[in-house]
């Protein structure tokens, strides 16, 4: 029920009457008699804003006001306030100062700020103090009025128990991987139980975003290297070269540049555990390197002529289709089937809804102690029914930032629905459907700015993702249209291997027409 | 309220969402108000009080800022700002080139008022 719904009633003049009368008419109340309009508190020492005030919130209020902080600290402690709007400069005392007693006398009030002074400085201060709103004056009655109906409406849902809420104490402080009771995660719990303790390779498959490095880490952890080291590779984040150096190190001299010997992973890693992230990744060169190490632990440093032996346990991740990719010719069946021995599947979050109320109870409980948000105290059941019916493409990862970007938004002491991100909250200008569309300037890459601008402006948890996906689209069409629509070409100006381009033109659904013409179809 | 009002406070108006009674009255509780302030601001200026001036000129801005947010508001600003900083020169300067605007100001205003209490 909106406050809207609650009584309008008739605002005439007859309706006021004067409860204090000191020096000019200090303090009125609509005289409604006993109602269940919410009760607004003006305080400020200009009356004609009370009376702007007294008008734009009748429909939905009853409107007291007070000229001095004095008076309005007064006030609050009498009655049971739904929202304040506060003169940051009174003749008595710092609104700043005031809102603080406020807070000291209930958290749960929102505050909205009003000054002429509208400096940034100002606002900063207010809004870090926990304010619900800042307006600037001269104030108009159409936005304040609004602005007032939400604070009343987030009192309201604030002061229904919350459907989470956030601990102080961390009780389990254990990683998120291990939040979860569903079937899915379950068999992934014993898989972990089943072969952490076996020397064998393990390949971990599943979205981004689902926790492929904390099952790595969690092999690690109940192995029998655990005091061993544990290092990670992310083998799509180097190019084929460096990640060769990179695994196996190189002799002084090997290339240009190598100045000094240099040691690789591999060889750091002896008696450790290593994880190779995005392994489907890899240049062909670098792969059968690899597979040389799974099947009798022996390599050479680039440049080097001696045989170094290794005792390395590997465990790999990717979210790439490797079956496809080797009948593709992409990649080798022997390193595929040397890797996926034992593999573990991380469902997507979307196949795990029931899993989501306790995994935002440990991002809540974290976040709240994490960003020092001490008056925090939970999730309002609309916020969480959000949640758990949101599709979350980012996984457990999304989860985690939108819940800590919700705790960081949220100046009240309950989350509820209006900080969520747009395309979570269902509002109008979700982040899917509206991604920039194969127009010419999108083409030309020039819509970026205003790309990010919008998923700020969207309080989006995913910029980096989105922003990345925007260039490297780009990036692969400019290159694709310089040669021809030849990928052999491509790939080499790119610096990526085949198998990678032709991935990445099938992920953004790039056509290549008449092998000249490069239409990128609608996503 | 004239024609020639409401196009001299059309922006004020809008701001109340046309409400013409609304502002006629905000005009008769300024004009009764104000004029107190703005003598307070005239005797701290003289007095050098560099302190009480701010706050002064700052209710003052407030106050007249419902009708009019450029011209005066701009130089009552700087006026503030020179306060603030302990300039008493500088804000006596400001005091001088704004004084008439605000003057003006404060008669259209009272005069939006009468108007109000004439159509009654």
């Amino acid at each position: 029920m909106t406050t809207k719904e609650r009584r309008p009633k008739s605002s005439s003049a007859s309706d006021s009457v004067e409860c204090i009368s000191e020096n000019k008419a200090i303090l009125t109340q609509k005289e409604y008699g006993p109602t269940l309009m919410p009760k607004v508190l003006v305080v400020d020492d200009d009356r004609s804003i009370h009376l702007l005030a007294e008008k734009a919130l009748a429909p939905i209020a009853d409107v007291f006001t007070a000229d001095t902080g004095e008076r309005g600290l007064s006030l609050i402690r009498q009655h049971d306030f739904d929202a304040v709007l506060l003169d940051i400069v009174l003749p008595d005392q710092n609104g700043l100062a005031l809102y603080c007693e406020i807070r000291e006398h209930d958290r749960r009030l929102p505050v909205i700020f009003m000054t002429i002074e509208a400096t940034s400085q100002t606002a900063i201060e207010a809004m870090q103090l926990g304010a619900f709103d800042y307006l600037a004056k001269p104030l108009s009655v159409d936005p304040l009025r609004d602005l007032v109906e939400k604070a009343i409406d987030q009192r309201k849902i604030s002061s229904v128990p919350v459907a989470i809420a956030a601990e102080n104490d961390l009780a389990d402080d254990s990683s998120e991987l291990f939040i979860g009771r569903s079937v899915s995660m379950l068999d992934v719990f014993k898989a972990i139980g089943r072969v952490s303790k076996q020397d064998v390779p393990v390949l971990v498959r599943g979205e981004s975003g689902t926790g492929k490095e904390l099952v790595a880490r969690a092999l690690y952890q109940y192995s029998h290297r655990r005091d061993e080291p544990f290092l990670a590779v992310n083998c799509a984040a180097l190019p084929d070269n460096l990640l060769e150096s990179e695994l196996f190190g190189h002799e002084k001299g090997a290339f240009t540049g190598a100045e000094t010997r240099r040691i690789g992973k591999f060889e750091q890693c002896n008696g450790g555990t290593l994880f190779l992230d995005e392994i489907g990744d890899m240049a062909p060169s670098v792969q059968a390197k690899v597979l040389r190490v799974l099947q009798d632990q022996r390599f050479e440093r680039i440049g080097g002529n001696n045989e170094l032996k290794t005792d390395v346990r590997i465990i790999a991740a990717t979210n790439r289709p490797l079956e496809q990719m080797v009948k593709d010719g992409e990649y080798r069946e022997d390193l595929m089937y040397r890797l996926n021995g034992v593999t573990i599947e991380l469902p997507p979050l979307r196949d795990r809804a029931g899993d989501v109320p306790m995994l935002v109870q440990h991002f809540l409980n974290r976040a709240k102690r994490d960003l020092k948000k001490p008056d925090l105290e939970g999730i309002s059941p609309e916020t969480l029914s959000l949640l758990v019916a949101y599709d979350w493409p980012g996984n457990v990862r999304q989860l985690r930032a939108v819940i800590r970007r919700c705790v960081l938004d949220s100046v009240m002491p309950v989350i509820v629905p209006d900080v969520l991100p747009n395309e979570i909250a269902g509002r109008k200008g979700a982040i899917g459907s509206s991604m920039p569309s194969a127009t010419a300037a999108d083409s030309a890459g020039a819509m970026l700015p205003s790309l990010i601008d919008r998923l700020l402006e969207e309080k989006s948890t995913n910029v980096y993702s989105e922003a990345v996906e925007y260039m490297e689209r780009y990036v692969l069409l400019r290159v694709l249209n310089a040669t021809g629509g030849n990928q052999s070409q491509a790939a080499e100006i790119l610096g990526i291997t085949r198998g990678k381009l032709r991935d990445r033109i099938s992920t953004y659904n790039i056509v290549l027409e008449s092998g000249v013409t490069i239409k990128d179809s609608d996503k | 309220m004239t024609e020639e009002q409401k196009n001299r406070f059309a922006a004020a108006l809008l701001r109340v969402a046309g409400d013409c009674e609304l502002l006629a009255a905000m005009a008769s509780m300024v004009a009764e108000d104000a004029p107190e302030v703005l003598n307070n601001l005239r005797d701290q200026i003289a007095l050098q009080d560099t302190q009480q001036v701010a706050s002064t000129a700052h209710k003052l801005k407030g106050m007249l800022s419902t009708f009019e947010t450029a011209g005066p508001m701009l130089e009552l600003e700087e006026l503030i700002s020179s306060a603030k900083k302990g300039h008493p020169k500088d804000v006596a300067s400001h005091f001088a080139a704004v004084e008439g605007e605000i003057e003006v100001l404060l008669n259209e205003i009272c005069l939006l008022h009468r108007a109000s209490s004439n159509s009654d």
